[in-house]
């Protein structure tokens, strides 16, 4: 079962497409009937779980010479990614309601579905890179058909930019598998190794990448402001997390003695992100581009948490990445639509627009607020249990990281003082600021979702929880 | 005795064209089949010759070989019939110097191989197929005399040409095999040996470029990894040198020439080039018991993918006049099942997962890193992403471009066939890489 | 069974309630208002049953909101007589305020955007009172900043209103940071937020004097923000945007003590970290710039602003010199006159078609008697005249202030206190006293009504007179069996009262006879400058407002984005003119002809030999 929900839909997308030649329209019917199974069987999985260690879910296209088997075996944060991702995918479908070329769209979203299952439901390092790259080539051709001006530039940018990052981490994985003799990570986790910290540095340069990580951050704000809005959720919900996962995964849980080495230095990547990202964001006029910046300084945040190596510190992580992906999409979102609707995207030429779409206005609000650290919001949950955390592993002076609050405040709501309140401009005045019921619904489930685990967390963190237990009383 | 039926039938089928062209192709599917079945049921003639020996490696090389040959014969059309039988005898010689065990025999059959590439790239259509044809003609003969200068020195060293028997150990030996490698390089397109293969890639006819550049480089890399394995491993440090500076040289200049070329077919040649570099990652990594699993899976790998594009190219040009990379454009709308084809097989040879392109480097690259090499690895591996850049480039064409004119074709039902066998080629071992270790290391 | 239904109605009716306002809004817009009314008086209904039902010992419930990790993130209920008494003043006021809101709302079309906001604020204010821990106490405190933020730019398509919002969004934010940083701080050098604990804490020593004192400025600093001392002052001037209920109840009488209430709650903690010093000195400064900039401003409200932030900074004295009786009992009156008086100048805005300067006024105790009335009893509360009870407060910080306190603080304190009756009675008289200086308004005033609006002025009225009476008994209730020391200062009292009369003469005749005097004072260059200075409060707003643009936006973000764009992403771009680069020299290589190949293979195949020879050492 959990082979076909890998691959099926690699094979399912081609025929997907060929099949809705004809009637492009049933496609998306198709295709949230394939993620609405994907997000039942992620359920199943998250009610089978044992309290502690992997659910094995087969081994399958055995390979003894080269301990090449697919194991598929998942784990608390495994199963919460899942979740995520066909979630996500759902809510990108309503999202995507009115995109053109349906038949081609949405078979490329089918094709997507399939690896980034693999990525999560795998622990087999070399199939995890191999799925890992395959959810390259669906965003590649997402960004570069259905972009915007640019987007040419900006898919290959994203394209090449990862790519190339990812042979680095191709390199570590080749050493540690010829240090250790097994691709399988429960199994390298049992020996309990200490990597020589080329190895440790090959796999981060991979994972900085994706995350995005200061410095290696640039491709991110292109990609974003030429994708379509739904993508934008794609990539800034589901991929980035990738990034943090395999973070977690290959750092924390397979290298613990380096990474405790090196603890530092992910702290520094980390912060640098936070801060820098978010003074980028203060001087941006491009609204999609300061929700970019502003996706990339709270992934700063959770490599913070990631870097402290405890239980709660990941913990927390886990929560921020979740709570990150179900904020920034409905930011995606609602940007992408003021920019249809008004034919602009800065700040300065909108204005007003309370008056005309107070609803969707009122959405893009709660999601500053949860960007910023509102309590009532997971933002805050998320902010909240990072910083003590953070604090509780390094000393005092790491209190300043509290300072990420007031910056993203600064440019949210200078972002709604510009675009949402004051006198309605020109362009505001011209448009027309109707909105398809599927997209108001799937905003309306983001905003519910938010307040809700903003208000009763303690779900989200139970799973966290027994993924990270093996970490208690370190 | 698989590959003399196969001659038999090259013999055949060339009286034939005339009138009864399609009693030619049933004798060459025949002869096909029946040469696969001699090497299912293990007919090598190892008790007539002692110089033919097959084991599983080399069997399912030989499987993969036969069906890119099959793949490419159904997709000839017109005018290409008449190299049916040379479709044949480039079989016969692939098969018969992949279970060769005797380097005397190993460097006639080459030289055979050598005269079969002369002899398909001389079907000329026009100024541009000659010039191509000249250029390996004469490549092809400078590199016989190198060749044969080698083996000359060899022959006077060594007690023995089998190679289990042959004289490995001294300098001397060496360098004779040094020279024979050189003159082998030539048609590897090792750089600097690789020059007239730049130009004469891009030159012939595709279907010749096809087979020259995918099926008959992977046979000689399989080849000449069993021929010159002794020599390697008895001199490990240099030949790491030796094949790390020609790997490198040869990736890093093939990719960047790539780069910006206007010729879909240039942009094609350099790729095969820049392949070879990849190719000698696990002969210098003769250390690592993965090596030669490295070089078979690239093998079979290849030889799918290249034969491919150029197949896909040679259509497109035939029907729709594709020259250039602008030409491209659109093609996604104009011709969708050999864009799709051709962006298949591109992906492959750009290293995307659940593709043969992908696996095959993987498995390569890794024996290099067991061996310790892991820098060349890296550099590899940069390459190997450089070169996404280009293959990028060609796909954006293809798909997110609209179509300069409104051209289209349909794919003929042989290229079809071929295509599909050849993608589905691809993909099987781009998921299933138990079968090619279960030969190699079983 | 009554306090759990109390209880019930306090923390769960706000945000039920704030979400049926709303919704009911959009069916009429009449029913917001009925819908806040009874919400509001159950809250208080219920703050009641708390007083009444209190048998010595608080409400304490524990619960933990977070458990993550080995870390528990706790969010209890905790109800002593502090925060009975916070509660009776957040849940009272906030009804009269709603109740005089019928009226001056009237013609707002949005209602139900309007009192759902107002009871989610409300909400909040009650959170923060009945909270165990910090945790609890910041969500209260930044529900409150949200819905202040909301109501200052209620009229949102307004630029100043929604400039206002923003700028009070963003200060209060500022201060409130390094509540969350005290909040991480306290778990790692106490690992407890329990408010009673880190004061049992304090007490007992166990915590590290210096990062107690940090941690208490921090929390300090949150303080500043939400009460609007220096220097964080300016948004509440800009904050008068809002409607003028919303001055009223937020930041005239509820929102705006929370500083003083954290304060107040962790007064131990303080005490012993040594942090009320600098509570005194920051509050003392703020005292005199808000009493001074209210002498010279325009706006009726914004006068009252400055009125606001210096008796807050007043209240802070009375406990930043060790005396929580005296700042909490000014905290108590103030809340009440505070009321009253942004009530009243509603009242006056309503009557006069929304005209907000005082020097476009005049003359109005003809047209509202009553108004004036109402408005001079919380003047002289506000001033500081028995039998009112602003001058019993008053005089409880002047005197811990002079007994306790640095001299600083004891000067600026003390003519702070002074200085109210001088800005008040300008107020008074420019609004009521003489001639009519808006000649349109002449014979066009509103007539307030009864019910809605001059009762509730006349029973805060009635009240800021009466409690003068149960003073003692206040303090007694707020202390809570905890030790107080009354210093006394022979014969101070007497010396204030004649002082402030001197004053108050001075006042009255400049404003009732001399205005002429008065012009000719002002076209003086020194007193142009200090006029200046004061109406602009010090010019800390421009300071702060250049800051931020020049340094954080101009400078700091302004370099970073040159340092991404032309370092990091140059980098990345670059790669493409750097390999066209070096395919453009390895082309030279590739000229075509089939000789030179020939050539480059040659020289290849020497290399090779060489190379072998070489490594193998020579034939």
């Amino acid at each position: 079962m959990a082979f076909l929900m890998i691959f099926l839909p690699i094979f399912l997308s081609v025929v997907l497409y060929v099949v809705t030649r004809k009637d492009e329209s049933i496609t998306k019917y198709i295709a949230m009937g394939w993620f609405g199974l994907q997000l039942v069987y992620a359920l199943i999985l998250l009610s089978q779980l044992p309290s502690s260690g992997m659910l094995d879910l087969g081994t399958y296209l055995k390979v003894s010479e080269f301990n090449f088997d697919l194991k598929l075996q998942v784990d608390a944060l495994s199963v919460v990614m899942l979740i995520l991702t066909a979630g996500l995918l759902l809510l990108v479908s309503l999202a995507s309601w009115e995109e053109k070329n349906q038949g081609a769209y949405f078979s490329l979203l089918v094709l997507f579905s399939g690896p980034i299952f693999g990525v999560f439901m795998t622990t087999n390092v070399m199939w995890f890179f191999m799925f890992w790259e395959l959810t390259l080539l669906p965003m590649l051709f997402l960004v570069g058909v259905w972009g915007g001006e640019r987007r040419i530039y900006a898919a290959v940018k994203f394209f090449l930019y990862t790519h190339v990052a990812s042979m680095f981490m191709l390199v570590g994985f080749f050493m540690l598998y010829k240090q250790t003799g097994v691709w399988d990570i429960t199994m390298i986790k049992e020996a309990a190794i200490a990597t020589p910290a080329l190895v440790w540095w090959m796999m981060f340069i991979g994972f900085a990448a994706k995350l995005p990580s200061f410095p290696f951050h640039t491709w991110l704000p292109d990609a974003h402001v030429e994708a379509p809005s739904a993508i934008s959720v794609l990539l800034a919900g589901v991929l980035l997390k990738m990034g943090a996962y395999g973070l977690i995964r290959f750092t924390v849980e397979l290298m613990p003695q380096t990474t405790k080495e090196f603890s530092m230095y992910m702290l520094a990547f980390g912060l640098a992100t936070t801060l820098f990202a978010g003074m980028l964001a203060i001087y941006e006029r491009h609204i999609k581009k300061m929700v970019a910046y502003s996706s990339i300084s709270h992934m700063g945040l959770v490599v913070v948490a990631i870097s402290t190596m405890t239980y709660d510190g990941l913990s927390a992580a886990l929560f921020e990445m979740v709570g990150h992906a179900l904020v920034i999409s409905p930011l995606f979102l609602i940007a992408g639509w003021f920019h249809h609707k008004t034919h602009t995207w800065y700040l300065d030429e909108m204005g007003g627009i309370m008056k005309k779409a107070p609803y969707i206005s009122a959405i893009f609000i709660l999601a500053g607020m949860a960007g910023l650290g509102l309590p009532g919001t997971m933002g805050f949950v998320g902010e909240l249990t990072i910083i003590v955390s953070a604090v509780k592993s390094f000393g005092w002076w790491i209190a300043l990281i509290a300072v990420s609050g007031l910056i993203t405040a600064g440019y949210i709501i200078w972002a709604v003082r510009r675009s949402i309140h004051g006198e309605i401009s020109p362009v505001v005045e011209k448009a027309t600021f109707d909105m398809s019921m599927p997209e108001r619904v799937g905003l309306s489930i983001f905003a519910f979702l938010i307040i809700f685990f903003g208000i009763y967390p303690q779900p989200i963190f139970d799973l966290a929880n027994s993924a990270f237990r093996f970490l208690g009383g370190m | 005795m698989s590959f003399i039926i196969l001659i038999i039938a090259g013999l055949i089928v060339p009286l034939l064209y005339k009138k009864h062209i399609t009693i030619a192709k049933i004798v060459t599917a025949v002869a096909f089949g029946l040469s696969a079945l001699m090497i299912m049921t293990g007919n090598d003639l190892s008790q007539f010759f002692n110089y033919f020996h097959s084991d599983g490696s080399v069997r399912l090389v030989e499987y993969a070989i036969l069906a890119t040959l099959v793949a490419v014969s159904v997709s000839l059309t017109g005018f290409e019939r008449p190299m049916l039988a040379q479709m044949l005898f480039v079989g016969a010689l692939s098969l018969a110097i992949l279970e060769t065990t005797n380097m005397f025999v190993f460097i006639v059959l080459f030289e055979a191989i050598a005269i079969v590439s002369y002899v398909l790239a001389a079907n000329i259509r026009n100024y541009y197929n000659a010039e191509g044809a000249i250029k390996t003609f004469i490549a092809g003969a400078v590199a016989g005399g190198i060749i044969l200068l080698g083996f000359a020195i060899f022959s006077v060293i060594t007690p023995s040409f089998d190679y289990a028997s042959m004289e490995v150990n001294s300098k001397y030996a060496l360098v004779a095999a040094a020279i024979m490698l050189a003159g082998i390089f030539y048609k590897l397109t090792i750089v600097p040996m690789h020059g007239w293969a730049s130009d004469a890639y891009a030159q012939i006819n595709h279907a010749v470029a096809a087979i020259l550049s995918g099926l008959i480089k992977s046979v000689i890399l399989v080849a000449v990894f069993k021929a010159f394995y002794p020599f390697f491993k008895s001199f490990p440090s240099v030949s790491v040198v030796i094949f790390s500076f020609f790997a490198i040289v040869t990736m890093t200049l093939a990719n960047f020439m790539a780069l910006w070329q206007k010729r879909v077919s240039k942009v094609l040649a350099y790729s095969s080039i820049a392949h070879s570099g990849y190719a000698l990652v696990p002969f210098a990594a003769v250390a690592s018991e993965y090596a030669y699993s490295g070089i078979v899976y690239y093998a079979i790998a290849y030889t799918f993918m290249q034969t491919s594009v150029f197949m896909v190219l040679n259509g497109l040009r035939k029907d729709l006049g594709i020259k250039y990379v602008e030409d491209l454009k659109g093609l996604g709308k104009r011709s969708p099942i050999y864009a799709f084809f051709l962006t298949a097989q591109l992906f492959s040879l750009a290293g995307i997962p659940l593709l043969a392109g992908f696996l095959s480097k993987a498995v390569a690259f890794y024996a290099g890193v067991d061996a310790g090499l892991w820098p060349l690895v890296l550099v590899a591996l940069l390459n190997s992403a450089l070169a996404v850049a280009y293959y990028a480039w060609l796909i954006k064409q293809i798909y997110f471009d609209a179509p300069e004119n409104e051209t289209t074709s349909d794919i003929p039902t042989g290229a079809l066939i071929g295509q599909g066998l050849l993608l589905a080629g691809t993909i099987y071992f781009g998921i299933v890489a138990g079968q090619i270790f279960s030969v190699t290391m079983g | 069974m009554m306090v759990s239904s109390a209880l019930f109605i306090l923390l769960v009716l706000p945000f039920v309630g704030a979400v049926l306002a709303y919704a009911s809004g959009k069916k009429d817009s009449k029913y917001p208002f009925w819908v806040a009314e009874i919400i509001g008086g159950l809250f208080f209904l219920a703050s009641l049953i708390l007083y009444f039902s209190y048998d010595g010992k608080p409400y304490d419930y524990a619960y933990t909101w977070i458990a993550y990790g080995d870390l528990q993130l706790p969010f209890g209920i905790y109800i002593d007589h502090l925060s009975i008494t916070m509660l009776l003043i957040a849940t009272g006021l906030g009804w009269v305020d709603i109740h005089f809101a019928h009226d001056y709302m009237a013609d707002e079309p949005d209602q139900g955007r309007y009192y759902s906001k107002v009871l989610f604020f409300i909400g909040g204010m009650i959170l923060l009172v009945t909270t165990k821990d910090l945790v609890g106490a910041f969500v209260g405190w930044e529900f409150m900043g949200l819905a202040s933020y909301a109501l200052i730019s209620f009229w949102y398509y307004k630029p100043a209103a929604a400039s206002a919002g923003m700028q009070a969004f963003l200060y209060t934010r500022f201060g409130d940071i390094f509540i969350l940083a005290a909040i991480a701080l306290l778990m790692y050098y106490t690992g407890t937020l329990n408010l009673v604990e880190l004061n049992e804490i304090a007490n007992s020593g166990q915590i590290d004097k210096t990062a107690g004192f940090v941690i208490a400025l921090f929390i300090f600093m949150g303080a500043i923000g939400k009460s609007g001392q220096f220097p964080l002052y300016p948004w509440l001037m800009n904050a008068m945007e809002g409607p003028t209920t919303v001055s009223a109840l937020i930041h005239g009488a509820t929102m705006v003590n929370s500083g003083i209430y954290i304060v107040a709650r962790l007064f131990d903690f303080f005490e012993y970290t040594g942090a009320l010093i600098v509570v005194a000195n920051v509050a003392a400064l703020s005292a005199f710039i808000g009493a001074s900039s209210a002498l010279v401003q325009k706006e009726i409200k914004k006068i009252l602003a400055y009125s606001t932030m210096s008796h807050l900074s007043i209240a802070f004295v009375g406990l930043g010199v060790g005396s929580l009786a005296a700042g909490m009992l000014h905290l108590v009156n103030h809340a009440i006159f505070k009321a009253l008086l942004f009530l009243s100048a509603g009242a006056v805005i309503y009557i006069a078609h929304h005209v907000k300067d005082a020097w476009k006024l005049g003359g109005l105790i003809k047209t509202a008697p009553f108004v004036a009335l109402f408005m001079a009893v919380g003047s002289l509360s506000l001033a500081g005249v028995p039998p009112f009870s602003g001058f019993f407060s008053k005089e409880m910080v002047v005197v811990s202030a002079i007994a306790h306190g640095e001299p600083f603080v004891k000067v600026f304190a003390t003519m702070a206190a002074l200085l109210s009756i001088a800005y008040i009675t300008r107020l008074w008289l420019l609004i009521f006293v003489g001639e009519t200086r808006n000649q349109e308004l002449e014979g066009h005033m509103h007539a307030p009504s009864n019910f809605w609006m001059r009762a509730p002025l006349g029973v805060l009225a009635f009240i800021t007179l009466v409690i003068s009476i149960w003073q003692t008994d206040i303090v007694h209730y707020i202390l809570d069996g905890k030790e107080e020391v009354e210093p006394h200062i022979a014969g101070l009292t007497a010396m204030m009262l004649a002082g402030m009369a001197v004053i108050f003469s001075i006042v009255v005749a400049t404003y009732v006879k001399g205005l002429g005097l008065l012009e000719k004072m002002s076209q003086h260059p020194f007193m142009k400058i200090v006029h200046q200075v004061l109406f602009n409060g010090y010019y800390v707003e421009r300071m702060i407002t250049w800051i931020s643009k020049n340094i954080v936006v101009e400078s700091v973000a302004k370099s970073a984005r040159w340092v991404d764009t032309h370092v990091i992403d140059w980098l990345v771009n670059a790669t493409v003119p750097a390999s066209k680069g070096v395919h453009k020299s390895f082309k030279l290589g590739h000229t075509g002809q089939i000789g030179s190949y020939m050539g480059q293979y040659v020289i290849g195949v020497a290399i090779m030999v060489v190379m072998i020879l070489v490594m193998t050492k020579g034939l």
